[in-house]
């Protein structure tokens, strides 16, 4: 466990510096030079030979990743030319949007494909499951954009409910609920039915062991065999994708961000794609890649920490 | 044992050449309510993608300004956009659209894992480790983001879409392909083949290819509707298919941008996005079944 704790750190590790480059070097395969893109095609030769020096764009493509990762660990991600702020600072506007919106969706995914699947699988081969089942399998079919689409024709076009634009201020917690509620059901729903389906299917697993028979060959409850022994046993491969979930789901912000106009990482990066603002699309992607690579880890070590099998081996160890 | 048993069976499902099998392999996916269903939405998309000329009510480009954001109605049965074209005329133009983006992304994905699984899995060592490195940081990022940042470099068209989500996509052939042939490779019957002689291109092609197809047949069949859904998506947020091809991501797009005038090209084109994923998804999960059944259910069982 130890040695795959430090082969995992070490290869995340790895992946962080891999992406880091990459998004570095993204500057180089840009069609067109960045920086007439901010001068203007008839800028003076001097200035743009000036700002080409100050983002180092005539130094080797090494130097460039170096320069680009030591100045990323220190916080430092460039200067955004457009609006003349550190990407920094926008960056860290943009973030608790997503961070909230990524974090709500992930509650509703656990606090309504849980049940979903608990209910049809408590009540084997009856209507509810069959109803619990196909639910699940058409919602795993619904992209966050359509859901996000729907919802917004629905809610705020028809029935004139709950706002369709922006995200409201912290100042006002009541109007910031009510702008998070759409993009957060949107963002939620695929993930709800692939939980659901998920954990559906490995509580049927469980349902099969042989404990569980001689459980109920003892006369153990139903209720207790399944809320203890069941739920608990199948609940260890869902918590290792939830982790990889929350990662998808900063990633499929994006789109929901876009679709109501919320001022997080999504729109950021989408907004300096169509102004070709390329130091907040390498610092976004970077601080998005990041994010989801640390989620990815964060679930891996969690489920394997859930698992009472992993828990007792690292004590064996300890010892 | 029964590795190596069921591998002969899975053979003698899908070995190519041996018509009965694929039939009897068909009728099996036919008989599943998710396969027949599945099957239907796979048929019909792929005959409205090349009749569309002869199927399509209007020229999907023809624009008839007074006409503009009519809900369904005789003339129009599923109304029109802001420029007044023809919704159901765009819709069926669109499914040719998205199968010329999602096959031949997933054909490319296919073939580059193909190759790069098959060369790791097979000779180990130095390539394989690198291999896994390069795949484990391009599965680092949600695809949505890696799309984005590549086709930032690319540019929005087409073809570059194509690319991208081939790009996306193949660790998971590399991935399901390096796996099998890992398993496979420690099989004794692969030893003495290569003892008597066999070159590593013939084990390679006779003796572990067939080993693949069948969960490489399945992981296409699950792979296609992602890709649709990965097109309409980035096209929707302007980065993939460019208006005024009717992509399905296009008309959600036009769609949006008169969501408060007119909602029936969204409604019209998610109804169209949500019975391609949903009947392709099926069918992939049928042909799961069909295929492999231990894989059965178990995606829960993912625990090693």
């Amino acid at each position: 466990m130890v040695v795959y704790l430090i082969r995992r750190l070490l290869m995340t590790m790895v992946v962080i510096i891999l992406l880091a480059s990459l998004v570095a070097s993204l500057v180089h395969f840009i069609p067109g030079n960045p920086v007439t893109i901010v001068l203007g095609p008839h800028a003076n030769p001097a200035l743009v030979a000036q700002a080409q020096r100050e983002m180092h764009l005539n130094d080797p493509i090494l130097v460039q990743i170096y320069l680009f990762l030591s100045n990323a660990v220190r916080g430092n991600l460039g200067s955004d030319f457009l609006n003349n702020a550190p990407v920094s600072q926008l960056i860290m506007a943009a973030l608790p949007h997503t961070v909230i919106l990524a974090v709500a969706a992930l509650l509703l995914v656990i606090l309504v494909g849980v049940p979903l699947s608990v209910y049809g699988t408590r009540r084997p081969d009856s209507w509810a499951d069959r109803i619990s089942a196909a639910v699940s399998i058409s919602l795993i079919t619904l992209p966050p954009y359509v859901a996000g689409l729907l919802l917004l024709i629905l809610f705020p076009v028809t029935l004139h409910i709950l706002p369709a634009i922006g995200a409201g201020s912290f100042s006002d917690p009541v109007g910031y609920l009510e702008h998070l509620i759409l993009p957060a059901i949107a963002l939620a729903v695929g993930w709800i039915g692939y939980i659901a389906r998920l954990l559906r299917a490995s509580m049927l697993e469980v349902l099969n062991t042989s404990y569980v028979r001689t459980a109920r060959s003892w006369g153990v409850k139903e209720r207790i065999i399944f809320y203890k022994y069941v739920l608990k046993n199948a609940v260890i491969p869902t918590i290792a994708i939830l982790g990889v979930g929350l990662g998808q789901l900063i990633g499929g912000a994006i789109f929901v961000e876009v679709i109501f106009a919320r001022p997080g990482l999504g729109t950021l990066v989408y907004d300096a794609i169509q102004q070709r603002n390329y130091p907040v699309v390498q610092a976004g992607v970077l601080v998005i890649g990041v994010m989801f690579v640390f989620a990815n880890l964060l679930a891996d070590l969690s489920y394997r920490f859930v698992d009472p099998r992993v828990r007792v081996e690292l004590g064996r160890l300890r010892r | 044992m029964s590795v190596a048993a069921s591998s002969v069976d899975r053979e003698a499902a899908v070995s190519p050449g041996r018509m009965q099998g694929v039939l009897s392999g068909l009728a099996a996916l036919v008989r599943r309510p998710n396969g027949a269903f599945g099957v239907s939405v796979a048929v019909g998309m792929v005959v409205l993608a090349i009749f569309a000329p002869q199927i399509a009510p209007y020229n999907p480009d023809a624009q008839n300004i007074p006409a503009a954001f009519q809900g369904p109605g005789t003339t129009h049965l599923l109304g029109t956009d802001e420029l007044g074209r023809d919704l159901l005329s765009r819709l069926i133009y669109g499914t040719r659209i998205e199968l010329s983006v999602a096959l031949p992304a997933v054909a490319i994905a296919v073939l580059c894992g193909l190759v790069l699984g098959l060369m790791a899995g097979y000779f180990g060592g130095l390539i394989d480790s690198v291999l896994v490195i390069i795949m484990d940081t391009v599965q680092a990022f949600p695809a949505v983001i890696l799309a984005l940042a590549l086709l930032f470099l690319l540019g929005p068209s087409l073809g570059n879409v194509r690319i991208v989500i081939a790009i996306a996509f193949v660790p998971n052939y590399a991935r399901v392909s390096r796996a099998s042939v890992y398993a496979t490779k420690q099989n004794l019957y692969i030893e003495s083949e290569r003892a008597l002689g066999a070159s590593h291109r013939r084990v390679v092609l006779v003796h572990l290819l067939p080993n693949i197809i069948a969960p490489l047949l399945i992981l296409i069949a699950m792979d296609t509707p992602s890709a649709i859904v990965t097109e309409a998506g980035l096209s929707f947020l302007g980065l993939g298919v460019q208006p005024p091809t009717p992509s399905w991501g296009v008309l959600l797009s036009d769609g949006f941008t008169n969501v408060y005038t007119s909602p029936w090209e969204i409604i019209f084109a998610s109804l169209a996005l949500m019975v391609a994923t949903l009947g392709l998804t099926m069918l992939g999960e049928a042909l799961r079944d069909v295929l492999d059944p231990r894989l059965a259910g178990s995606r829960g069982s993912e625990r090693s």
